[in-house]
């Protein structure tokens, strides 16, 4: 991998964090921040969008690029178990473990449902 | 000085925020100092939402990014008057309030005989507010606790201690700092009362804890425990309306902390903040903080509105709604209010 490939990573992973803070900031004012949505939200379409791309290309490079790269930023694992142990400082026992099911398994169908429209294209 | 009016300054700004160079909240301490204060304490909001700007909560990441703060200022009249004047030209300032004061000076390890007069505390109910620093512990006591103690010991319904992260007194910058992590903080106490157990309680923190400074204001107690002992006033005028509970504080299974500053927003009132204390009791429970291996935080929580007229009713409706359990409610008149927003 060559010089430009992976600078070209740097790049993209900046635009993907800058990308997730775009929408899940937007999401989260609108929801209004009782329950991390946001997150929800970058974590499921990229998974989704992951998913397609696995299916779409065979180029490792571009693998990389907006899998590793954007897509790898513009996802959030930290940002998910930081918000699921503050629902927990509030005691929010039924959201917590809300916040821990629905992206799992949503999640999971996301991916899925990336590969299956994938193929179809 | 007791004989000179006195009254309290509050600035609402955001901890990014950035004036003369660097961050608001050093430029306004600064500007808190040079101005002669007695007393300043600048706190950090855990949530809160304003005209200008949008929802702020240390729950969600992306919306914790710039936190609301307030940089409370007290000291003699005529000087919180300049100083009001003077942070005009600091652009990114919110909200500023100020309010007449009653102030009883700060003690030493011994005190005068009584500087107030019976008559200088006006109505049934007073908000008594102590300004302490975290240090230091006396029989591995801090002060907050001590003082927390005689308020209750004194029958006072409810008090919360809230940690500042700067302030000023006695002409000392109390701050904190990543470099110095146990240095000298200030704490403010808030509590309120009938005007003879504040007195009495005064008594007691005077001398019980040296360096305490001590202020009082006139205060509506609206609800209490689920019970509505007076609605706030329904006039023009600004008013601060105040909610002190919990941080596992509930209503019809919601949670206060959670979900009390949203509802605020989504209901129209122009603005609201959210501030996280470390100690403090209400009713019955024995005083509580964070204990060290807990997830599950047992703090206070005050969260705050500065309306009036409509702003206020819909606050109230809001408020009331989710006060039907537990929480304690008061309304403060503030005299002036200047919002960018251009409402006076």
């Amino acid at each position: 991998m060559g010089a430009l490939v992976w600078a070209g990573v740097a790049a993209l992973g900046g635009a993907g964090a800058l990308a997730r803070f775009w929408f899940d900031g937007a999401l989260s004012q609108r929801t209004g921040g009782a329950f991390p949505y946001g997150t929800l939200a970058v974590n499921l379409t990229g998974a989704f969008a992951l998913g397609a791309l696995s299916v779409l290309t065979d180029s490792h490079t571009l693998l990389l690029l907006i899998g590793g790269g954007f897509l790898g930023s513009y996802t959030t694992f930290s940002t998910w178990m930081f918000e699921t142990e503050r629902l927990g400082e509030q005691g929010r026992t039924a959201a917590l473990a809300l916040n821990l099911f629905i992206p799992l398994a949503c999640g999971l169908a996301a991916a899925a449902l990336g590969r299956v429209i994938g193929q179809a294209l | 000085m007791t004989g000179q009016a006195h009254a309290r300054i509050t600035v609402h700004a955001g901890e990014a925020d950035r004036a003369d160079g660097r961050f608001l909240a050093d430029a306004l301490l600064d500007r808190f100092d040079d101005a002669a204060l007695d007393c300043a304490v600048l706190l950090r909001c855990t949530s809160g939402f304003g005209v200008r700007s949008g929802l702020r909560t240390d729950q969600l990441l992306t919306l914790s990014i710039d936190l609301p703060i307030l940089a409370i200022g007290m000291g003699e009249r005529t000087l919180v008057d300049s100083l009001a004047a003077s942070i005009e030209d600091l652009g990114p300032v919110g909200l500023v309030t100020i309010e007449p004061l009653i102030w009883d000076g700060e003690w030493s390890a011994s005190p005068n005989s009584a500087v107030i007069s019976s008559a200088a505390l006006v109505g049934q109910e007073q908000r008594l507010t102590v300004v302490v620093g975290s240090k230091p512990k006396v029989d591995g006591i801090s002060p907050h606790v001590a003082i927390v103690d005689a308020l209750r010991q004194a029958g006072i319904a409810g008090a919360t201690a809230l940690c500042g992260v700067d302030g000023l007194r006695a002409g000392k910058r109390l701050r904190a700092s990543i470099m110095a992590p146990t240095a000298e903080v200030p704490v403010v106490i808030i509590s309120f009362g009938s005007t003879e157990a504040i007195r009495a309680a005064s008594d007691q923190i005077k001398t019980s804890a040296p360096g305490a400074v001590l202020s009082y204001g006139p205060v509506t107690v609206c609800k209490r425990d689920g019970q509505l002992l007076e609605p706030p006033p329904s006039t023009s005028t600004w008013q601060r309306l105040s909610v002190y509970h919990g941080e596992q504080s509930r209503s019809r299974g919601r949670s206060l902390s959670a979900q009390l500053i949203p509802t605020l927003r989504g209901a129209g009132v122009a603005g609201a903040t959210s501030l996280r204390g470390i100690w403090g009791y209400h009713g019955d429970h024995t005083p509580h903080g964070d204990r060290l291996l807990s997830l599950r935080r047992r703090v206070p929580v005050m969260t705050t509105v500065v309306e009036r007229g409509d702003g206020i009713a819909a606050a109230w409706d809001v408020i009331d709604d989710f006060t039907d359990e537990s929480g304690l409610v008061t309304s403060e008149p503030l005299e002036t209010v200047r919002s960018r927003a251009g409402h006076r």
